[in-house]
């Protein structure tokens, strides 16, 4: 196909800035896998895959994946391509610690950290220059180095105009890379990155960019916006826009903005008949729904409640609260009522899950004219007293008593319960953790 | 059967139980309307099941007899006949033959057994009641009722026999309306319904300015029963909660205010409120009220109503629907306004015996 630009023949410069904004967008290299490593020095340098309880693997560390394992094939396979594998069940506490851990550590540079997932995030750094005395790139390689030095893990790092570029910059060089790109280099840095590469473009889109005799993410921007916006709609416009360095979107550092519904649901370990169980492990997920509820400043008039059996057949009830509520306490008699209309006795259940709609966030709210507001300001308080006490002491300190009924849990399939969950640190319990990861270092 | 009668005639019967009628049903007949010829009468009647409305039209009966027609072709049959008047004869096989002018029509429809009968009545305690007055206090309280399927008993308005009077109150848990009349009726009647507000609104559509309408109750059944009209409805099984303890006893301030100034201004200001953020303010100077809205995503509002205050400052936020429905549905040039502070209860009333009750929102 012609037409299309080379990476030595990337025409004019899109614009001619250096950084008119800055963010920054690291990644956590293998980061399942490092985590893994970092903790455990004896697996450094060879090949670590996570995902042993599933089967299949959830990540592989950069050794495993010169052997060819990747993401998402089966275990059996792994191990034909590489017998001396080294294979883990997830430990997604301890991964979560590394997570935050990261975090932290980018927003001692700026207030600015969209947590992304849990192993990537954005941070704006513009305007920093002059605080740290550095180049842009020199903060984004600081910040490099102390999640090295720290963490003991990789992170690469893409630092340029957009959320964007930031991204398909990060993904340039890895691992441990580090990609910067002014504004004057964008032409010759799209040049060498094919669409697959960039951040909305799906397959589909793809396909249609190529039949418009388009190669890499310079071909796109090199047609005029409309154009983009005609083939692509919205999206395509917005993408155009923050290839050429124009930030569309912000670092959200804030929680992320929520949809119309909130759900939250985990499969058992093991399935039961234990109705007691059954429901504990529903209240356990009213209560994360609420949480997270909370954390968004949103409140709940619907809540549904399904249950699923272990033949996978599910059955799920919905009620609506006589107001919408952010307080756990408050929703609790309708989550019982629910239960008690769905639960059949005898019958092994493998999952609950809590769907809470139509949310509200207006900070104005309609008291009733018949309820009680000190009962109702009780229960509000008992949930803000809850989050607090959690914050300081971690999720599910505290809460709701039935949470007693979920019992030690017995270790997973497969022999697959992480060592942070068979190892304990002293005083730990099944249920009561210390907030810090288990490192197996030499001493 | 067989009669003749005049187009408008039927064509006003036939308004007054179209509405009952359910449109899509699993049960055929209901999609249908009752006729009836008898007593010199034509009776139309029409039921879902838990309402049922009968109304009589005036009629040249030449034979007594009665079959069930499809109420969305016979209403359109009707209004369109071209004479003035017209004839409907029907014979066992349920086939209505309607003519008028030089159109004749034959309607297929359901013989008169299938249609399910009209709840009989054993006399239980009964009230007169004028009708006019009576319609004027469901339509001045059952905008208030609930419309949440989850609090069934506030979805209707209660009539309430007591203390020799008659009160009518509806709720959403939010605002409250009641309207209160003195009323005669023997002791041992006293009590209360709850209506549902299907029933409510067709009450209010039905009730002339004229007459008296007997209400008469049997078990969880009401009856309404004018000359020529009768309606039974279920009733809402439940208690309703006590509405008295809600009514403010004494407010700081009373603020007069005319009724249908308050209502524009209300409607304009409340353009800029959304989903997001439904509430206007309403902040209380000296002779002036300023009512504002704001929606960070829409933009804001406010304009400034002269008023007799003067009191102290207050400023409350209501839900602007809450004062647009009493507003609306009142008739008097003045309303009152009673404030104590932004958190307990308001209080619109008017030189009717008419109360209304709003709760105002809060910042959380």
């Amino acid at each position: 196909m012609d037409g299309g630009t080379t990476a030595g023949d990337a025409g004019p410069p899109l614009r001619l800035d250096g950084f008119p904004r800055a963010i920054l967008h690291f990644d956590g290299d293998a980061f399942f896998a490092a985590v893994e490593q970092a903790a455990d020095p004896a697996l450094r340098g060879r090949p670590v895959v996570t995902g042993k309880e599933r089967g299949i693997i959830a990540c592989a560390s950069y050794e495993a994946k010169a052997r060819g394992v990747r993401r998402g094939i089966a275990l059996g396979e792994a191990r034909r391509l590489c017998p001396d594998l080294v294979v883990l069940p997830s430990d997604y506490e301890t991964y979560s610690l590394f997570s935050q851990r990261m975090f932290d550590i980018a927003r001692r540079f700026t207030p600015d950290v969209e947590a992304y997932s849990i192993d990537e995030g954005f941070a704006e750094l513009t305007g920093l220059r002059r605080l740290y005395r550095a180049s842009y790139a020199e903060i984004a390689r600081r910040f490099q180095a102390a999640a090295e030095a720290e963490l003991g893990l990789t992170v690469s790092i893409g630092l340029s105009l957009s959320k964007g570029l930031a991204k398909l910059a990060s993904d340039f060089r890895k691992p441990r890379g580090f990609t910067a790109v002014a504004g004057r280099h964008l032409h010759r840095f799209l040049a060498r990155c094919a669409l697959s590469d960039v951040w909305g473009f799906g397959p589909n889109t793809v396909a249609l960019l190529q039949r418009h005799g388009l190669r890499t993410a310079l071909d796109f921007v090199r047609r005029p916006e409309a154009w983009a916006g005609r083939l692509l709609g919205k999206p395509g416009r917005e993408i155009w826009r923050e290839l050429r360095g124009d930030a569309v979107h912000a670092v959200q550092s804030g929680a992320p903005p929520l949809q119309a519904s909130l759900s939250k649901g985990k499969t058992f370990a093991a399935p039961s008949a234990d109705r007691d169980f059954v429901y504990a492990k529903l209240l356990r997920n009213v209560e994360s729904a609420f949480i997270k509820l909370r954390r968004h400043g949103l409140r709940a008039r619907t809540v549904t409640v399904a249950l699923r059996r272990q033949d996978f057949g599910q059955a799920s009830l919905g009620a609506r609260l006589t107001r919408a509520t952010a307080a756990t306490h408050e929703a609790v008699p309708a989550v019982r009522a629910l239960f008690d209309a769905l639960y059949a006795a005898g019958v092994p259940y493998r999952a609950t899950m809590v769907l809470l709609e139509e949310l509200e966030s207006d900070p104005m709210t309609q008291p009733e004219l018949f309820d009680d507001p000190v009962r109702i300001e009780k229960m509000a308080e008992a949930s803000r007293l809850i989050d607090r006490v959690n914050r300081r002491y971690g999720k599910h300190r505290l809460g709701l008593g039935t949470g007693l009924f979920l019992p030690m849990r017995r270790p997973a399939a497969r022999d697959a319960a992480p060592r942070r969950k068979t190892d304990r640190l002293p005083g730990e319990t099944e249920r009561r953790r210390v907030g810090i990861p288990l490192l197996r270092l030499p001493v | 059967m067989k009669l003749k009668v005049s187009k408008d005639a039927i064509n006003a019967g036939l308004q007054k139980v179209l509405s009952v009628v359910v449109a899509r049903s699993t049960i055929p007949v209901l999609s249908n309307i009752l006729f009836r010829a008898e007593d010199g009468k034509l009776w139309l009647t029409a039921t879902d099941l838990d309402i049922t409305v009968r109304v009589a039209v005036e009629a040249e009966v030449a034979r007594d007899g009665g079959t069930t027609i499809p109420a969305r072709t016979v209403a359109g049959v009707l209004r369109e006949s071209p004479g003035p008047e017209v004839e409907i004869e029907c014979g066992e096989d349920a086939v209505a033959e309607i003519r008028s002018g030089s159109a004749v029509f034959k309607l297929r429809g359901i013989v008169e057994d299938d249609f399910p009968p009209m709840p009989s009545f054993e006399e239980g305690p009964s009230y007169a009641v004028e009708a006019s007055a009576l319609r004027a206090m469901l339509q001045r309280t059952g905008y208030a009722a609930s419309v949440d399927e989850t609090r069934e008993v506030l979805n209707g308005v209660v009539l309430a026999f007591r203390d020799g009077k008659l009160t009518a109150v509806a709720t959403d848990g939010r605002r409250l309306a009641l309207v209160e009349q003195e009323f005669e009726f023997s002791k041992e009647h006293e009590g209360e319904i709850i209506l549902p507000s299907k029933t409510v609104a067709e009450l209010i559509r039905i009730l002339g300015d004229e007459g008296t309408v007997r209400i008469a109750r049997a078990g969880s059944q009401v009856m309404f029963r004018t000359e020529g009209m009768a309606l039974t409805s279920k009733l809402i099984d439940g208690t309703f909660p006590n509405y008295r303890q809600v009514i403010p006893a004494a407010a700081e301030m009373r603020i007069a205010i005319e009724r249908e100034l308050l209502l524009n201004a209300v409607r304009r200001v409340a353009l800029l409120t959304s989903e997001r953020s439904n509430s206007v303010k309403l902040a209380f100077g000296r002779n002036r009220l300023e009512i504002s809205a704001a929606s960070p995503d829409i933009g804001e509002a406010s304009e400034t109503l002269p008023v007799k205050h003067a009191g102290g400052e207050i400023a409350v936020s209501f839900n602007p629907d809450f004062i647009v429905e009493p507003l609306r549905n009142l008739v008097t040039d003045q309303v009152y306004i009673e404030l104590s502070d932004e958190m307990n209860p308001g209080v619109i009333k008017t030189d009717d015996p008419f109360l209304y009750v709003i709760m105002p929102m809060r910042m959380s």
